[in-house]
Order: C-alpha cells, then sequence, then structure tokens
C-alpha cells in the first residue's frame, strides 16, 4: 500500500490543505490501487449514508402512529411558531414609541428575508424604521396590551394554501390608540402578522381549517418566558381577501 | 419621541432578521438533525421532541446576544448533548437486528435503495453495529455536512481525531462489507 492511501479518505472529504490535495490528485492518476482504494471508500461512505437515511425513514413510519396518538401533528412545527412570535413580540415592544407621537403614524412595517436573500442587519433595521406600509394582512392577527410586569401576545397562525407564493415572512404593524389594559383593547388587531404557513410548517403537519393561538409572556429583558400554543379549527379567514 | 422608536426599532429589526433566519435554518437543517438524532438512537417522538427543543433554544441564545457564528454546529452539539441526556435509548440504536429497516429498504416504496441487496445489507448493517459510538458518529456527522472541525466541535474531541476516527471507520466498512 502506497503512502498516499492514508490521505485518500481526507481528500475525499475535502480537508486536505491546498498543496497537499494537489499532491494526492497528481498520485490518483498514476497510482490503480489507490483510484481502486478511492472508489471502495466512496461507496462505503455512500452505503453508510443510504443506510441510515433509510433507518430514519423506517423509524418515522415505525413510529408515525405512536407519534400521532402522543403529540399533535403541528408540534413539530412548535420552534417555529415560537420563532415568528418572537418577531410578534419584538414588534409589541415599539409600540409606545409610536403611540407618544403627536401626528398619527398609521403604520409601519417590518419585510423579512427570503430564502435566496438575507438581507443584511442594517437593511432590516432600515426597513423597520423607515419603510411606508403596504402589507397585505392575510390570515394572522394580534391583540396585545401591556401589563405592570409583562407583555402578553396572541397570534393567529392560519394555513392558507394560497399564501405560498408570499414572502417569507410578511409582518405587518399597525399602530392604533393607546391601550390601557386588557378591557380596553381595541376591536381591531393593534399589531395584525401574516406568516405563510410553509414557512414553518412541514407539509402535511398541518390539516386544513386549524390554526393556532399562541399566548406568549414577556420577560422584563423582552424574550419570551411563557408560551402556550393551542389548535383551533377555524372557518374560512374572510380579512385574508379585503384588499 | 422619533429618536426612541430608532433606538427602539435598531434592536427589533435584529431581532426580526435573526428570528427569520432561524425559520430558514429550521426548514434546512430539521431533517439532518432528525436523521442524526433518529441513528444515534432516539425514537422518532423522541426525535422530534429534541429538534423542538434545540430550535427554541436557538431562539434563545439569539435573543440573548449569543454568538452567531457557526450556527449548524452550535444546533449540532446542542442536539448531541440532548440526546446524551437521553441516554437510556442511547445505546439502543444499533445493538439489534435491523430486519425491519432492511425490508424497508428494499420495500417498492424506496426504489432508490432497493438497489443495495439484502445480503449487502446484512453485512452493512453487522458492520455499523461493529463500529464504535465515536465512529458512528463522525460518519453520521460528517454525512450531515459538517466539517471535521465542526464534527470535533459538537464532539468535544480534536479536528485530527476525527480524520483519524472517520478514516477508520470508512475501512472497517470497506473491507467489512466488501461494498
Amino acid at each position: 500500500m502506497c503512502d498516499f492511501s492514508g490521505k485518500l479518505i481526507a481528500w475525499m472529504d475535502g480537508e486536505l490543505p491546498e498543496g497537499e490535495a494537489t499532491l494526492v490528485e497528481r498520485h490518483l492518476d498514476g497510482c490503480a490501487g489507490c483510484r481502486s482504494r478511492l472508489a471502495a471508500y466512496r461507496q462505503a461512505s455512500s452505503a453508510f449514508d443510504a443506510y441510515c437515511d433509510a433507518s430514519t425513514d423506517w423509524m418515522s413510519t415505525a413510529m408515525a402512529p405512536q407519534a400521532r396518538r402522543r403529540a399533535p401533528q403541528w408540534r413539530p412545527i412548535a420552534a417555529g411558531v415560537a420563532a415568528a412570535i418572537a418577531v410578534v413580540v419584538a414588534l409589541l415592544l415599539v409600540l409606545p414609541s409610536h403611540r407618544g407621537r403627536q401626528e398619527p403614524v398609521s403604520t409601519a412595517t417590518i419585510t423579512a428575508p427570503s430564502i435566496s436573500s438575507v438581507p443584511t442587519q442594517s437593511e432590516a433595521a432600515a426597513s423597520a424604521t423607515t419603510a411606508p406600509l403596504k402589507g397585505e394582512v392575510h390570515s394572522a392577527n394580534l391583540s396585545a396590551t401591556r401589563h405592570a410586569a409583562a407583555d402578553r401576545a396572541r397570534v393567529k397562525v392560519t394555513r392558507r394554501e394560497h399564501l405560498a407564493a408570499a414572502p417569507l415572512v410578511r409582518q405587518t404593524l399597525a399602530a392604533r390608540g393607546p391601550v390601557e389594559s386588557a378591557e380596553l383593547l381595541p376591536a381591531r388587531p393593534a399589531i395584525e402578522i401574516a406568516i405563510p404557513w410553509d414557512a414553518m410548517f412541514p407539509p402535511g403537519a398541518v390539516p386544513e381549517g386549524v390554526s393556532f393561538v399562541a399566548d406568549v409572556t414577556l420577560g422584563a429583558d423582552g424574550s419570551a418566558e411563557r408560551l402556550r400554543l393551542q389548535p383551533r379549527l377555524v372557518k374560512f379567514d374572510r380579512r385574508a381577501t379585503r384588499p | 419621541m422619533s429618536g426612541e422608536s430608532l433606538s427602539l426599532g435598531l434592536p427589533l429589526a435584529r431581532l426580526a432578521t435573526r428570528t427569520a433566519e432561524t425559520i430558514i435554518l429550521y426548514r434546512k437543517l430539521r431533517k439532518p438533525l432528525l436523521r442524526y438524532l433518529v441513528s444515534i438512537g432516539l425514537s422518532a417522538d423522541e426525535s422530534q421532541d429534541v429538534v423542538q427543543d434545540v430550535f427554541l433554544s436557538l431562539q434563545r441564545h439569539l435573543a440573548a446576544g449569543g454568538s452567531e457564528e457557526n450556527i449548524r454546529s452550535w444546533l449540532y452539539r446542542v442536539a448531541h448533548n440532548r440526546a446524551r441526556n437521553r441516554q437510556t435509548s442511547y445505546d439502543r440504536r444499533f445493538a439489534a437486528p435491523l430486519d425491519g429497516e432492511i425490508e424497508s429498504m428494499l420495500d417498492e416504496r424506496t426504489p432508490e435503495r432497493a438497489i443495495l441487496e439484502k445480503e449487502k445489507l446484512r453485512r452493512l448493517g453487522s458492520a455499523i453495529r461493529l463500529l464504535s459510538e465515536q465512529e458512528r458518529e463522525c460518519l453520521l456527522l460528517r454525512g450531515g455536512g459538517l466539517r471535521y472541525r465542526e464534527i470535533g466541535e459538537v464532539l468535544g474531541i480534536a479536528t485530527s481525531t476525527v480524520g483519524d476516527t472517520v478514516e477508520r471507520a470508512i475501512k472497517k466498512l470497506s473491507e467489512k462489507c466488501n461494498v
């Protein structure tokens, strides 16, 4: 076995420094034994990956009935929902500053990045602070009120097929009148947020007509201290089609 | 007031950006993480729970101003540690014959797997069971697209050790399976 055989796997994985990699490549051109070994290593590597993929598929299939009994289908996406809620929570914090303005401030918007184009933080900041509202409210709404020690937010995310072509996340903040307490909640949502269901939910995870209501409690530092998700069956949300 | 709005808006925009990035990461890495967790011994149900926990931890990590560097490695490391905490299920994955999985791999629903013959699969399964735990984990993380350095971070071992372990594991599989 030649001296290069010990470097074949590292070379295959692209882990060798450029100079060493070049030497290995030159050696492979002239060494049939190493080419054969490399092919065997590649085959073993692929077989291992395929075996583990099949194991995962098999486990998922075998465990699916039990998993459905133990957890709702939408449970795997709780993290995604929580992440979206964090955005809403963040938007809540900006409300007081808007309330204090003398001139009516109707709207502000933050448009989250798409998968193919993630804006820089400065771009997102510019969007958050200066962009006019052009967002269309689709399927979710949020009502919020401030308490002495904590903020509570309510988010509803509804599965809507037509949102698949929408931006990944479209959030709309509509600053309305001052909100003093839970009893004085505005008739219309103070904040409306639209999140395409397929941005967070795996295919088939959310049955048609099911939405989620999330209650989140904020700590003094703005982090989410408590999160409670509840599924709800909803009728068609007509607000989604309003101009 | 506008000054207050501006000072509040900038961190909020950063948080919004991070949250969107978390969602993108969730979509991209959920399946590879599930594959890793299932392969090291967690049930599908446990794996789903761990993945949820991991992404919620990521959200808290970013909200608390944690490092945004090498998030993929961070996710695998947290998932690995959470799996370790479920030690009762950790060793069972490759402890028993995997006939059901082999049948599944040859099933018509997975024709791409059927190219591997049954006897070879049995030998492969036996060879995988003979690998050490560290060898299996290195190969699994490598299959998840992690670099040797990242694998070392997840498992808490040196990069050179990862290289040696991967090489040893691949050679074992290659020799014992003749695949």
